[in-house]
């Protein structure tokens, strides 16, 4: 996730929103510059519908101004946020798909986050390899999927994972350990620990 | 596969990639952290109409459109007369539609419908996760029990059990409508 410098960076500017004013207005969209792209990568794993959820969340994110605290990392916040309004999201239309179905072309078994093919001298080979990382990870149990996520791709730290999911920092622990067990174990992807 | 919910100390480090937890990437090949990031990692292009609609929101905000300030112009003496009629108007559709006197059925504890005012008081959404849920209507509830912090959500100007049924009641509702 961000390092102390960015952390730094975003509580300044939550302060200058905290003040309110054109400059707290200003502080605002930096802030969601920052972030925006970051919070649509996430939402795209988790809704049909990213967009939305992006909005809604950063609305929400906005009416905590003026008296907002920052207690941990604003990702760890945010994406609690972003996971709420994706549930509910999933709730109110039952045309999205849970993201844990692997038999659907759902955000993630669709690979949703931004495009992975793009082509190239080995692109057979690499589309292979990749569907198949992509087959796995979305095999995972949806607990072990999103953990492995956070903790890999997006670089939080085991406390961060634990509180943007509220779950204990052994359980973060114990279900990466299975999931990357189970990515080891996997035929579709054992070339990567090779 | 089964799921083990304690710590990882009671299952010992992971014989073929050392101890999980902060030191787990450590064990992680590159080749399935980057595959990783190339599947899951990219940040993604946020559609323009998201930009517009957060930006509208935020300049509703701060009340300072575009982050400009504020420019006042000065309004004709003869146009008083029709501003503070619109106003009244709007006053007084406002305590029809959103006066006290409206009302929502809330069960009790013994199972009979009563009615407690409608008015919106604070943001229901008390822990500011995003979502109104189960975690609302408990801090809620020992708000009501300690009566300490003020938490009027239903703006009958107390902190009581009404307040946590209206509450229990949306999140109720919000359920079935999901």
């Amino acid at each position: 996730m961000g390092t102390a410098g960015q952390d730094e960076v975003d509580r300044a500017l939550i302060d200058r929103i905290n003040a309110g004013g054109p400059d707290g207005e200003r502080a605002f969209g930096e802030l969601y510059n920052r972030h925006k792209g970051w919070a649509m990568s996430v939402a795209r794993r988790m809704a049909g519908d990213a967009g939305d959820v992006v909005q809604d969340s950063f609305i929400s994110f906005l009416r905590q101004f003026p008296g907002f605290e920052l207690t941990s990392a604003l990702r760890t916040y945010l994406y609690a946020v972003i996971r709420n309004r994706a549930r509910d999201q999933r709730c109110k239309d039952s045309r999205l798909r849970l993201v844990g179905d692997v038999s659907d072309a759902g955000p993630i078994a669709g690979g949703g986050s931004g495009g992975t093919d793009r082509g190239g001298p080995d692109s057979d080979g690499q589309h292979a390899r990749t569907a198949g990382l992509r087959e796995a990870v979305a095999a995972l149990p949806e607990a072990q999927r999103e953990i492995l996520i956070l903790r890999i791709v997006d670089g939080f730290s085991v406390r961060d994972v634990a509180g943007a999911l509220e779950i204990p920092e052994g359980t973060v622990k114990s279900r990466l350990h299975l999931a990357i067990k189970a990515l080891r174990e996997d035929p579709r992807t054992r070339e990567y620990f090779e | 596969m089964s799921e083990h919910d304690g710590p990882i100390e009671d299952y010992g480090p992971n014989e073929d990639q050392g101890q999980i937890g902060e030191g787990t990437e450590a064990g992680t090949p590159d080749a399935l952290r980057d595959g990783l990031s190339d599947l899951f990692g990219r940040e993604s292009e946020v559609p323009g109409r998201v930009d517009r609609a957060v930006a509208r929101a935020s300049a509703e905000h701060f009340g300072a459109g575009d982050g400009r300030a504020v420019t006042r112009r000065r309004i004709p003496a003869w146009r008083w007369g029709g501003l503070a009629a619109a106003a009244s108007v709007a006053f007084i559709g406002g305590v029809v539609l959103w006066g006290p006197s409206r009302t929502t059925p809330v069960l009790d504890e013994r199972g009979e419908s009563r009615s407690v005012a409608r008015t919106p008081g604070l943001d229901p959404d008390l822990n500011r996760d995003g979502s109104v849920d189960v975690l609302d209507a408990l801090i809620l509830a020992k708000a009501v029990d300690a009566g300490g912090e003020p938490l009027d959500l239903t703006g009958d100007g107390a902190t009581s059990a009404a307040d946590v049924e209206a509450l229990t009641q949306r999140i109720v509702t919000l359920r079935r409508r999901g």
